[in-house]
């Protein structure tokens, strides 16, 4: 099975992202990792700069540390959605509680990563926030040969139907809506199971193991393949 | 300086109150004893007087002056008064001079303050006297009179007494209070002492009692408890802090290796495969890092956050809806049993992650073939939540310490983990004032989290 990195599978426009972030080795990696990944980046030092950044316009995505200095994070994105920027934000912090969690997406911040954290998880988010999944309104989904029925819960792999477990479905049916998108593990904890903690075992990965075998039969082309040991993506068959 | 902290210590101070308060209730009853006896003697003279005087005043003029001749003559202490007029005021026996311009003739007695003039038999002291005139039938006046001398004295006996039986009293209580005080003093000194040698860092040592259940021997044990306590919670910190020392120590050395390892690597495959493994077990160290301040976030959290109506049953199922394909990947037999329903109060999700704790380990330790069992129940009353297994068991003198942060008994050191896991079960019961109760299933473990029924 072919593992495919990141960069080869970024069809990508090029998203302009602000990076605000004060400590500059931290700052100096995200934005390096952001441009080798084909994005235009700016680089913010505080929360003042930042908030003039972002009301200037023309920003797709901004990444936001909580603590900053004359200007904390919070305030800057509180501020922001005052005045009506509806960029989606995402959160970086070392504060990881449940509860500090809770007020960095309550003061409009559309992600919450507490550092340290992966660098593929961080693209891995970005890529999600800019790229809106599929309406929920549609009553099917389809990626490649693959066929999903919300109403009846049905599932179709070509001809052939496949029957899945409650817990299976939601779980296809939140990779269909992310189709050639990686989801890692901690964003379907979160996600698709609610869960506020990790687990001290890999249980995506089993999860994902039985719904990989539903989905791809012993002669069809994979269609949910690892992505660097970090998540899973689901693309249609070539 | 210590005569000072003498007068200063409270058994002293009390001592001293109570010698005040004992000299002024004295003073009181002796006051009231004195004021009524006074009283009563008072009016037994004026009675005594005005009736003598009444009889006087019926008397023949002739007999009259022979009985007030003979009263004269009797009054050796020189304490009586006397004098009869006839009609045109004309002093016609007596010793008294002049009769007091104030006193009414009415057969009554009258004290005054100032005794009248009187001529060489009379009285030679000026204390208040209590006199009686009345007018005779023949236009004539008779004046009676005493001198209140009894009173005087009596007021003299009275402060002898109160002297004589107050001064030793309030010495005594005084002495009596300067003892207990030094004895208190010496004992105190005594805890400071010890207090002082705690303070600095001397902390096995503990307060001396003395078995007599006093308040100091109290306090004593109070603060002896306390001392324990922060011995305890101190060496637990500290082992904490060696076994966190200990536990990032190991894949934090690994990853200096593996990275030292990927500099001089000659070939790119070699660089990256160590580098890869360096970043996981920087990973691991990372999750003993969360897992700690996870259990702190939980024991810091208000005991009202986050709690309502939780569904057991339902928590279970969705546990086991979690688990039963890892179990069954490692080919152990996964069964739920929650039927009925079972609501209790709590913060659901720290529940799902206290249970789903207990289940991973069950998992964990069972080997294949084995059975894990979770099971929402009622256990007469109280609510539970029940999750056994058939692996190897904890032995009944290590359940104790299983549940200590990073304990690692010797049948788990091959099994991954960081060791919290039951801490943060624990931690989680702890805020829910529940309670992990661990028991033998012959073989395996079963775990029992026990849940207050919703409300009481």
């Amino acid at each position: 099975m072919s593992v495919p990195s990141l960069l080869q599978i970024q069809p990508r426009s090029r998203s302009r992202i602000l990076v605000v972030e004060d400590d500059p080795d931290i700052a100096d990696c995200l934005v390096s990792h952001l441009r080798a990944e084909g994005y235009e980046v700016s680089h913010a030092m505080n929360g003042a700069e930042g908030l003039a950044a972002m009301r200037a316009g023309g920003m797709d995505l901004a990444i936001a540390d909580r603590m900053l200095p004359e200007l904390d994070g919070l305030t800057m994105i509180r501020l922001l959605r005052e005045d009506g920027v509806s960029a989606p934000i995402l959160i970086l912090s070392a504060l990881g509680s449940v509860d500090d969690r809770v007020r960095g997406l309550r003061a409009g911040g559309d992600d919450y990563l507490t550092k340290p954290f992966a660098m593929d998880e961080l693209m891995a988010r970005v890529e999600a926030m800019l790229r809106r999944p599929v309406e929920a309104r549609q009553t099917t989904l389809q990626v490649g040969d693959l066929e999903m029925d919300l109403i009846d819960r049905l599932v179709h792999r070509g001809p052939r139907e496949i029957e899945l477990l409650p817990r299976e479905f939601k779980l296809l049916e939140y990779l269909m809506r992310r189709p050639g998108q990686t989801v890692t593990r901690a964003m379907l904890l979160e996600d698709v199971w609610h869960y506020r903690f990790t687990p001290q075992t890999n249980l995506i990965n089993v999860h994902m193991g039985k719904l990989r075998h539903k989905v791809d039969g012993p002669d069809e082309t994979p269609m949910i393949v690892s992505v660097r040991g970090i998540g899973f993506m689901l693309r249609a068959a070539d | 300086m210590p005569r000072i902290e003498l007068l200063r210590s409270a058994p002293f101070r009390l001592a001293t109150a109570f010698g005040v308060a004992l000299t002024g209730c004295t003073i009181i009853i002796f006051a009231f004893i004195y004021w009524q006896i006074v009283r009563l003697e008072r009016e037994r003279i004026g009675a005594y007087l005005a009736l003598e005087a009444v009889q006087a005043a019926q008397e023949p003029i002739g007999q009259l002056l022979a009985e007030l001749q003979f009263r004269q003559a009797a009054d050796l202490h020189h304490v009586s008064y006397s004098a009869l007029y006839d009609r045109d005021n004309k002093r016609l026996i007596g010793n008294i001079t002049a009769v007091p311009t104030d006193l009414p003739v009415d057969c009554k007695p009258h004290r005054l303050d100032h005794p009248p003039q009187v001529d060489q038999s009379g009285p030679t002291t000026s204390l208040p006297v209590m006199l009686v005139a009345c007018r005779r039938a023949d236009g004539g006046m008779v004046v009676l009179g005493r001198e209140l001398d009894e009173v005087v004295a009596l007021r003299g006996v009275m402060r002898h007494a109160l002297l004589l039986g107050l001064v030793p009293t309030v010495i005594l209580a005084l002495l009596v209070g300067a003892f207990l005080s030094s004895r208190a003093l010496r004992r105190v000194r005594m805890l400071q002492q010890t207090i002082g040698r705690i303070m600095r860092g001397n902390l096995h040592e503990r307060l001396q009692t003395y078995g007599r259940r006093d308040d100091l021997d109290r306090l004593s044990e109070r603060i002896n408890q306390m001392l324990d306590e922060i011995e305890h919670l101190l060496s637990e910190v500290r082992s904490i802090g060696d076994n966190i020392a200990h536990d990032l120590r190991t894949p934090l050395s690994v990853v200096r290796v593996k990275l030292e390892r990927a500099t001089i690597a000659t070939d790119l495959k070699t660089a990256s495969d160590m580098s890869r493994g360096a970043l996981a077990d920087l990973d691991k160290a990372f999750s003993i890092i969360t897992a700690l301040l996870r259990i702190t976030e939980i024991e810091n959290q208000s005991q009202a956050d986050g709690m309502s109506e939780v569904n057991l049953a339902e928590l279970a199922a969705e546990i086991f809806d979690l688990y039963e394909p890892l179990a069954e990947a490692k080919g152990i037999h996964m069964t739920a049993s929650c039927d009925t329903a079972i609501e209790i109060r709590g913060d659901r999700h720290l529940l799902l992650e206290a249970v789903a704790n207990l289940v991973d380990n069950a998992i964990k330790f069972t080997p294949p073939g084995g059975h894990v069992c979770i099971a929402a129940l009622r256990e007469g009353q109280t609510p539970l939540i029940r999750v056994s297994d058939t692996g190897p068991g904890i032995d009944e003198t290590e359940r104790n310490d299983v549940t200590k942060r990073f304990y690692r008994s010797d049948k788990s050191r091959h099994v991954p983990g960081h060791g919290l896991g039951l801490s943060i079960v624990v931690a989680i019961a702890k805020r829910h004032e529940f309670q992990l109760r661990m028991s033998d299933n012959k073989p395996g473990m079963i775990f029992d989290l026990v849940c207050q029924a919703p409300y009481g």
